[in-house]
Order: structure tokens, then sequence, then C-alpha cells
């Protein structure tokens, strides 16, 4: 590190100038540290039936979140789908529902497989709340202002 | 277009240019960054900090996006990220300290696996994302800049070009109409000639005929008087056409006075009434105020008489109607017929010498009538009338003139 600095000094000073000027300001850092994340490695499929629908806090309790329990089909285990959060999903939802979704899951849940979804199958139509790499959809980014994304 | 090739290479060098020392300088960056982190965290967990929740107290930087702690089996023990539940981390990621980018919606993100050994021997990995949003948008206002410029350029060339095109087409048509204009100046000085060498040649002949008939006129009995008086009178025709040939071929000498258009057009129609006494084609007569002229009244008399004859003549029905109104140049006066109207092709010749479209014309009539018009300084011009017939236009200057 300091032969680094001590070799580049200048390169790093005005690499700091350079990125100070162009630094995002929308999402502060610090203290958003919540206890999962999008696990690209741990993506997977499923689908059941809707019998819950709730709104929870999550992430710095910035807006509540929609979360789906989910009966599986086959195995009748309860999933519960981090969605997105509750004004940006923008379908309705009913218990009773019958959903697909691919998402990622995560932590041993207390009797629950938690999942955060990255896509929705409902009634027909998809909609895309995190990309493939799980950048939530709502936070829009300079190349994503649309919206809720969705897809036949 | 070759200083549009050139721009083009220039600017996309220029941009791979910029691009590529960007991209190093936020490697460089990056790294920085990554180190100091490194021996930071490094410091804490020698210090006896548990790795849980470490994270947390080196988020402050604004252009890292995401930042984790991994354990020596890859699992993320602590992370933290500027958006919800965005860690893009994944066990088939690059491993080493060589830095990657991926894609996002929040702009390109520069990555990067730092390893970390502890005081203890326990080994850990510094999972770190930089924006490289700055850069981003530096490579997008320059795609814009770039844009801008080319298509500035791109009409800035069409247009030079067009104007070079412009300019080589008018002198094309110029050079052209001059050619022409050169050919039809060697046709009418042929025809002067052969026709002044043939009025020359037949004038001595007519002289010795008329003398003879003159001779024979004086001598013959009275039963051939008729006869001869026809003969005579014949010769005469024929010499007139003669001097009419010889003359019309001279340059004009104007003998200029003021005078006033209604005057000219008033005798214009005395002298057609007569010529066409059983013709039912009136002429009418406009003019908006009394239109004075300065030039040469018997010639503009003879050019008027000659273009309202041919109205006459192309009118069956209706009359021939004469506007005449200031101009800017002067006076403008517009001959309207009621006739068949004229041939496009017609339009282009019908002032050449010997040019008729009448089986019983010379073709001599109109080309007076420009001769006379041009050496007043004047235009004339004829052009079919939307309801038919012909409108003929002859512009003037004015008494200053």
């Amino acid at each position: 590190m300091e032969s680094l600095l001590r070799a580049k000094p200048i390169a790093v000073l005005a690499a700091a100038l350079f990125f100070a000027a162009f630094a995002p300001a929308e999402y502060p850092l610090s203290g958003q540290t919540p206890p999962h994340f999008y696990n690209v490695d741990k993506e997977t499929r499923i689908e059941g039936t809707v019998q819950d629908i709730l709104m929870e806090p999550r992430y710095e309790a910035r807006a509540p979140f929609l979360v789906v329990i989910l009966e599986e089909k086959d195995t009748r285990r309860k999933i519960s789908v981090e969605v997105s959060p509750a004004w940006f999903f923008k379908e309705d939802i009913h218990k009773g529902e019958r959903l697909r979704v691919v998402g990622s899951v995560y932590g041993p849940g207390e009797g629950l497989v938690n999942v955060i979804a990255r896509e929705v199958q409902c009634r027909g139509r998809t909609i895309t709340v995190r990309d493939k790499r799980g950048f939530p959809t709502w936070s829009g980014g300079r190349r994503n202002r649309g919206g809720q994304g969705t897809g036949a | 277009m070759g200083v549009l090739l050139l721009f083009l290479i220039l600017s996309f060098l220029n941009r791979a240019f910029i691009r590529q020392k960007a991209d190093q300088l936020a490697r460089e960056q990056l790294l920085a960054s990554a180190a100091i982190l490194s021996v930071s965290i490094q410091h804490s967990l020698d210090d006896g900090s548990r790795p849980e929740g470490l994270i947390g107290r080196y988020g402050g930087e604004e252009n890292i996006y995401f930042m984790a702690l991994l354990n020596d089996r890859d699992e993320v023990i602590d992370w933290t990220s500027r958006f919800e539940g965005y860690l893009p981390f994944s066990r088939r990621s690059p491993a080493g300290e060589e830095a990657w980018t991926i894609d996002s919606p929040a702009g390109t993100i520069l990555n990067i696996l730092k390893p970390i050994t502890g005081k203890s021997g326990a080994r850990y990995s510094l999972y770190l994302g930089y924006s490289l949003s700055g850069l981003d948008d530096m490579v997008a206002h320059s795609r814009t800049n770039f844009i801008l410029l080319f298509s500035a350029l791109s009409v800035v060339g069409l247009l030079f070009f067009f104007g070079i095109y412009t300019m080589h087409r008018n002198s094309l048509a110029r050079a052209e109409e001059a050619m022409a204009e050169k050919k039809e100046k060697e046709r009418f000085k042929a025809i002067s000639g052969f026709t002044a060498g043939v009025s020359h040649e037949i004038k001595n002949p007519l002289n010795s005929l008329s003398l003879l008939f003159e001779y024979l006129s004086r001598r013959a009995p009275g039963e051939l008087q008729a006869d001869l008086d026809l003969g005579r009178d014949e010769i005469q025709k024929i010499a007139r056409i003669v001097d009419v040939f010889s003359e019309e071929l001279k340059p004009l000498a104007l003998n200029r006075t003021a005078g006033r258009l209604n005057d000219i057009v008033n005798d214009v129609q005395k002298s057609l009434a007569a010529e066409f006494r059983g013709k039912n084609a009136p002429i009418r007569y406009f003019e908006k105020k009394p239109l004075a002229f300065n030039g040469d009244r018997n010639l503009l008399e003879q050019a008027f008489k000659n273009i309202v004859k041919n109205s006459l003549e192309a009118t069956s029905q209706g009359a021939v109607e004469i506007e005449a109104e200031p101009s800017e140049r002067g006076i403008v006066v517009r001959i309207k017929d009621t006739g068949a109207g004229i041939a496009s092709e017609d339009v282009e010749r019908i002032f050449e010498p010997f040019y008729s479209t009448k089986t019983t014309g010379m073709g001599i009539g109109l080309y007076l009538v420009k001769k006379i018009i041009d050496a007043h300084g004047g235009s004339i011009r004829v052009e079919n009338r939307a309801g038919g017939g012909t409108m003929t236009t002859v512009e003037l200057p004015g008494e200053d003139a």
C-alpha cells in the first residue's frame, strides 16, 4: 500500500479528486447493513399459493416492503418472499392466488424459507423487481428511470 | 468527406484514449482504496475486533457502492451496500487482485477482491464495488459532443458541397447559354451575310427590270399597259421586300423622344382597325394612370403593332386586352389574347429571325419586336395563359431612362 502511494501519489490524488467530482449522492452507504442480500449463487424458482400479504420494514425502514407468504405447491412448506417497496409494486395480489417467483434464498428462517424476489409472475404477467445481479429496479439508476419492469 | 473521415478517426482515437486513461485512473484509485481499507481492517482484526459488524465502520466513501468481508470459504460475513439487498458477489467472480467490471442500472461498477491475512493467520477477503458513473458520464458527454460536432461538420460539409455543386451547375448553365448565344450569333451573322449578298445581287437586276418596264410602258400599245403596270408593281414589291430585309438586319439607331404610351396604343388601334375591319375582336386598353416613356416613338409603335396584330390574328372570339401599369423598372405592358396559345417549344424560339409558326409569315415580325425592345433596354416574354391564349409581357424603362 505504502509503496503504491509512493509510486503514484499524483495519480491517486487525481483519481480521488476525479471520483469525488463525479460521485453519486443519492444513497448513503453507511448504516445500510441488512442481514440479507441478493445472493446470485443462491438463485431459485418457486411456485406457490399466496397465504398472507405483509408490509414489513426492511433495509433501514426507508419504506414498508411488500412481503408475500407463499405455500409451495409440492412440498407445502411456507416461503417468505420479499418483493419490493410497497409503493413500487403496482399489481394486485390476493390470498389464494398462484405466484411464480425467481429469487435468491437467504438465511435460515424460523420455520420459513426466505427469498428475495427478482421476478414475480402473476396472472400471466412477469414483474421484474431486480436485475440479474440483484440490483433493485426501484432504485432507478441512470439507465432505469421507467419504474416497475414488466414483461408478458 | 476526407475532413469528416479524419475527424471521425481522430475523435474515435481521442475518445478511446480518454476512456483508457480514465479507466486506468479508476483502477488505480480502487486499488489504493482497497489497500487502505484492507490495512485498516487487518489492524482492527489484529486488535481483536470481531469481523461481523466491522464493515459498517468503513462505509463513508461516496463512490464505493458496496463493500463486503468474506471468510476463507468465500462466505459473506459482513457487508453494506448503497442499494437495498444489492451485493453482486458470486463465487464465480474472478479471483485474485485483478479488478473487473460489471454493468448495472446505476452505471458501470469496478469490482475487486483483496485478500487480508490477520496476525492469527485467519484469511479474509475484502470485496469492493467502485462506482464508475463519473467515467460513464464523461464517456456519454464525450459521445454527445462527438455526435453534435460530427453533425455540425456534416451539415457544414453538405452546405459547402451543395454550394460548390450549385456554383458548378450555374456556371455550366451559363456556359451552355453563352454557347447557344454564340451559335445563334454565328447563325445570324451567316444569314445576315447571305441576305445582304442576295439583296445586293437582286437589286441590280431589279433596277434593270424596272427600267425595262418603264421603257416598255412608253413604247407598248395601250392594251398591254395594264399587264405592264402589274409587272412593274410586282417588281417594286420585290424591291420593297429586299429593302425590308436589308434594313431590318442593320443595327437600330433610336431617335428618343418623351411620349405617352396611350398615344402609341391609340395609333396602333387606328392602324389595325382598318386592317381587321370585319373581325369581331375589339382591342381594349387599360392603364391605371397615364404612363410616360422615353424612346423611339415610331419603332415602339411598330413593335406594339406587330404584337397586337399577332394577337388579333390568333383571336377568333373575345377581345385583345392591353393592360399597362408602372413597374419597378418603368412600364409593364401585358397584351392578352384568347387564341389557341403557343406550343412550349415555340416559346423558346419565337423571337428568332426567320422563325415563324404561321404559314404566311417570314419570321421577321417578332424578331424585330424583340430587337426594338432590347434596343430600348427593355424585355419581352410570351407565355400561355391559364384560361387559354397567350400573354405577351413587355417591360420598358420609364421616362427617366
